[in-house]
Formats: structure tokens, C-alpha cells, sequence
């Protein structure tokens, strides 16, 4: 017990500062996702078939490569065609990227998900596309949508572990330093598990608040 | 008394509807006036709903054009050749044009007052006070004032469908479209949403209404409108539409909505 204080004690500092990093990694790489997303599912639907044939393509190819390799190839492939980023901006974009592809399928989803007489209640009241869109449908399918999009979030914040691989430094980054210079692996992983256990679980109850909502009224329904 | 036939506020021209090799709609010509209740009655699946549902473009006819108020909501002339009109181009007529749907279609992401306000205030660019007076004193009028603040979803179908038609009045148009305003309604709620429509008759609106309630239809009715396999059958005023006994398909017709 005793000598596992003291590894945390040494490790802690820049686990903690890696967790900072997993931080900023996650937040502004999921920001960018949730309108890149949006922007996608919206190119999905749309009734023009070249857009929604490259987005069904962008979305697809995202989807059903590995983010592993999907980072390898921002970082280390594209400098060869003259795009020469740093490994954090990299990251960023990868983890942008592959969860926009998935946010865009939750949006599609939820957006097809609202009954049609949503779209012709909005029409008949004069509404353009684009307003039913933005005023109607959307907002009642983001809402729907709310326990998937958390858990989006929850698997981006997990993903960011795989920006190691390009030395950015976050928690698995320094993980790995310390692991190799002190030979720790078990206490030192230990603790970087539970540091992403700690990140994850706000976000999990904000999951668990969204999908209760959720139910609450089927419920309130089924006892009525 | 009302003012009768002060010009055609509808009309429509030899309208033929397909969905796809099914012919739902035939050589349809049809007119009302300024004031005018016309309901349309007739059996499931003879395209009622359809022919309402091209009135505001919901369905566009794959024939023929619609006028209201002697305009066509359907083309545009560009070098005096008919082209569609499209998108935004039909948002016009529509805001002219009020529908209540069976299903309510209430936004139940918004309260009661924000479901009637959306139009006036988003499509109309009223100013919020403007539009909020005139919301809360339609919600008066159709007896849900004190609901303003609620979701869709804490009230009753009557309730619902009542806010639905304050929602459609709002955009203040100059004719109102029912399909089967009360066909989802349980019996007991049916007589409140059938009130307010009376009272809206009594008002002068221009109505076109869909539905199964013969008794309505009798006494609110200038004009019933038989439909049967995509024609209209039969357009009479109620007095020669329920003394009419020729046709074997209306007679049928009443004979199985008097026993349902
Ligand atoms: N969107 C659609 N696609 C294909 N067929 C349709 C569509 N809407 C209606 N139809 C068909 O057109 C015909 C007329 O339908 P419509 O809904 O207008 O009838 P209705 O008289 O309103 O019937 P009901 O009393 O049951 O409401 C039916 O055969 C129906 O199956
Ligand atoms: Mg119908």
C-alpha cells in the first residue's frame, strides 16, 4: 500500500498533465464532429445525388477503417502530398473525422426517426426546408438522439488514447514513457485506466440523465 | 347571412393524380366560393385525403392545375411557358391556407402558445407581442387559454386538436382544409373540436372539410361532395344529397355509416 502511494505520488504529475491534454483532445476534436456530423447527415439526405453520394462515401470510409489507421495516414501520409501538420492538430482532425462519420449516421437516423407529419404541419403553416429543418425536426431529434450522441462522446474520449501512436502527449503517451523508463506497467496502466474511468464518468451519468428522460414519459404512459 | 360568390377562392382544372400506376385521382374539376363550407365524404381509399392534400401541395397533381384566388399554386410563367413552382415558391399560397391534419401533427418539442405562435412569428415576422396577443386570444377562442403554457403531450386529443386549429387560424388564412378533423378522437371528445369548427362556419370561413360525421355534415354543409374510386360522384347541397337515392354507391355508403 505503502509503495503504491509512492508510485502515484511520481507518476501522478504527468499522467495528470497527459489527462489535461486527453481533455482539450476530446473536447474540441468532439466539438468540431458534432457540426462536421450534422453537415454530413444533411449531405446524406439531400436529394441532389452527387452530394449525398459523397457523403454516403465519406461516411462509409470513415466507418469502416481503422481510426488506427486513419491517424497513421493524416500524420505520416499526407505530408507526401504537401499537408504537413503537428501531431496534436493531426489528432484532432482523425478523432474530428471518424466520430463526425458516426454522428452523422445518429443525426440521419433521428432526423428519419420524426413522422412525416412533423415535416407537412410545417408546410402547411408556410415554413421553408430549411426553417421545418432547423425549428421542427432537428431539435426533436437531437433530443432523441441525446444517450447515443453521449456515448459518442464517451467513445471519443476513449479513442484519444490512439493519438499515443503519434506522439501526442496525452495520458496514454505518458503512460507509455513511464511505463518503459520504470518498468511499472501494471501500476502505472493501472492508474491511467482508472484516470479515464474518472474522465468518462461524467459524461456516462449525463447518458444515464438523457436516456432516463427518455423513458420517463413511456413509463408515465404505461401506468397511466 | 353570408356573402355567397363574391369570386372563385378555389378552383381546380381537370386534376388527375397517380402514385405510380394507380390512378387516385381523376379528371377532378371542382369550385368554391368566398364563404363557401364544402365537405367531401365517400368511402376508404376513394382519395379524399389526396384531393385535399393537393389543395396546399402537399400532393401535386400529376395533371391538370389549381387555382386560388385565380392564381395557379402550382405554376409560374417564365417566357410564357408553365414551369413548376417549387420549394419556397409554394410557401406563399400555403401561409393563405390553413390544414388540420387527423393526426393533430402538434410540435411537441413546443408549448401550446408556441405551437400557434411559430407561424405568425417565424414565417409572418410578427413582432413576439403582436403575435402573442393574437395567439393567447385564438387559444381563448377555441376554450385552451389557460393551457398556453403545456406540451402537446399533457393534453387530450380534443385538446390537441383544438390547439392544432388555433395554429392554422393564426396565419389568419382565407381557407381552412379538415381531414377527418375528429376521426381520432374518442366519441366523448369528438363534440368540442366539432364546436369550434361550427363556430368558425358561423364566422364566415371558408372551409373544406373532410369527414364521417354525416350528421355535421348535414347541418353545416353547402355543398357535399361524394367521392368514389378517384371521381367526384356526386356535389349537391345536403337536402338533395340525403333525399338522393339513385345512386347505389351513396346509398350503400350512408346505409354502412348509419350502422357504424
Ligand atoms: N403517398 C401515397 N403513395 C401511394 N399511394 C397512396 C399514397 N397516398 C394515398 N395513396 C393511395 O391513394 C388512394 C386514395 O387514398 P386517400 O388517402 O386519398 O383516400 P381517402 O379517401 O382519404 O381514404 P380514407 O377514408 O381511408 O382516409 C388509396 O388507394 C391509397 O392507397
Ligand atoms: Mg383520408
Amino acid at each position: 500500500m505503502e509503495i503504491f502511494k509512492d508510485y502515484i505520488q511520481n507518476f501522478l504529475p504527468s499522467l495528470l498533465a497527459g489527462a489535461g491534454i486527453t481533455i482539450q483532445l476530446t473536447i474540441i476534436a468532439f466539438t468540431i464532429a458534432l457540426f462536421v456530423g450534422l453537415l454530413a447527415a444533411f449531405g446524406r439526405l439531400s436529394s441532389n445525388k452527387i452530394m449525398s453520394n459523397f457523403f454516403g462515401f465519406y461516411i462509409s470510409a470513415l466507418r469502416g477503417t481503422p481510426f488506427f489507421v486513419q491517424l497513421m495516414f493524416i500524420y505520416f501520409g499526407l505530408p507526401d502530398i504537401g499537408i504537413e501538420l503537428t501531431a496534436f492538430q493531426a489528432a484532432i482532425i482523425g478523432l474530428a473525422l471518424n466520430k463526425s462519420a458516426y454522428l452523422a449516421e445518429i443525426y440521419r437516423a433521428g432526423i428519419q426517426a420524426i413522422p412525416k407529419g412533423q415535416i407537412e404541419a410545417g408546410k402547411a403553416i408556410g415554413m421553408k426546408y430549411s426553417g421545418i429543418m432547423r425549428r421542427i425536426i432537428l431539435p426533436q431529434a437531437i433530443k432523441n438522439e441525446l444517450p447515443s450522441i453521449g456515448n459518442m462522446a464517451i467513445l471519443c474520449l476513449k479513442n484519444s488514447s490512439i493519438a499515443a501512436v503519434i506522439t501526442v502527449g496525452e495520458i496514454m503517451y505518458q503512460g507509455q514513457i513511464l511505463a518503459s523508463t520504470t518498468f511499472r506497467h501494471l501500476e502505472v496502466f493501472t492508474i491511467v485506466a482508472v484516470i479515464y474511468w474518472i474522465l468518462h464518468y461524467p459524461l456516462k451519468l449525463a447518458v444515464d440523465y438523457f436516456e432516463g428522460k427518455g423513458n420517463k414519459s413511456s413509463v408515465k404512459d404505461a401506468t397511466y | 347571412m353570408k356573402e355567397r360568390g363574391i369570386r372563385a377562392v378555389l378552383k381546380t382544372l381537370h386534376i388527375n393524380k397517380y402514385f405510380g400506376e394507380d390512378h387516385v385521382l381523376k379528371d377532378i374539376n371542382f369550385e368554391m366560393d368566398a364563404g363557401e363550407i364544402v365537405v367531401i365524404v365517400g368511402p376508404s381509399g376513394s382519395g379524399k385525403s389526396t384531393f385535399l392534400r393537393t389543395m396546399n401541395v402537399l400532393e401535386r397533381p400529376t395533371s391538370g392545375d389549381i387555382l386560388f384566388m385565380d392564381e395557379s399554386i402550382l405554376y409560374k410563367k417564365i417566357n410564357e411557358k408553365k414551369v413548376h413552382k417549387k420549394g419556397k415558391e409554394l410557401t406563399p399560397t400555403r401561409t393563405e391556407i390553413g390544414m388540420v391534419f387527423q393526426s393533430f401533427n402538434l410540435f411537441p418539442h413546443k408549448t401550446v402558445l408556441q405551437n400557434v405562435v411559430e407561424g405568425p412569428l417565424f414565417v409572418r415576422k410578427y413582432e413576439k407581442e403582436q403575435a402573442t396577443k393574437e395567439g393567447e386570444s385564438l387559444l381563448e377562442k377555441v376554450g385552451l387559454l389557460e393551457k398556453k403554457n403545456q406540451y402537446p403531450d399533457a393534453l387530450s386529443g380534443g385538446q390537441q386538436q383544438r390547439v392544432a386549429i388555433a395554429r392554422a387560424l393564426a396565419m389568419n388564412p382565407k381557407l381552412m382544409l379538415f381531414d377527418e378533423p375528429t376521426s381520432a378522437l374518442d366519441p366523448e371528445l369528438i363534440g368540442e373540436v366539432l364546436n369550434v369548427i361550427k363556430k368558425l362556419a358561423k364566422e364566415g370561413m371558408t372551409m373544406v372539410i373532410v369527414t364521417h360525421e354525416m350528421n355535421f355534415a348535414r347541418n353545416l354543409a353547402d355543398r357535399i361532395i361524394f367521392m368514389d374510386q378517384g371521381k367526384i360522384v356526386r356535389n349537391a347541397s345536403p337536402k338533395e344529397f340525403f333525399n338522393s337515392t339513385e345512386n347505389k354507391r351513396i346509398n350503400q355508403f350512408l346505409a354502412n355509416i348509419d350502422r357504424g
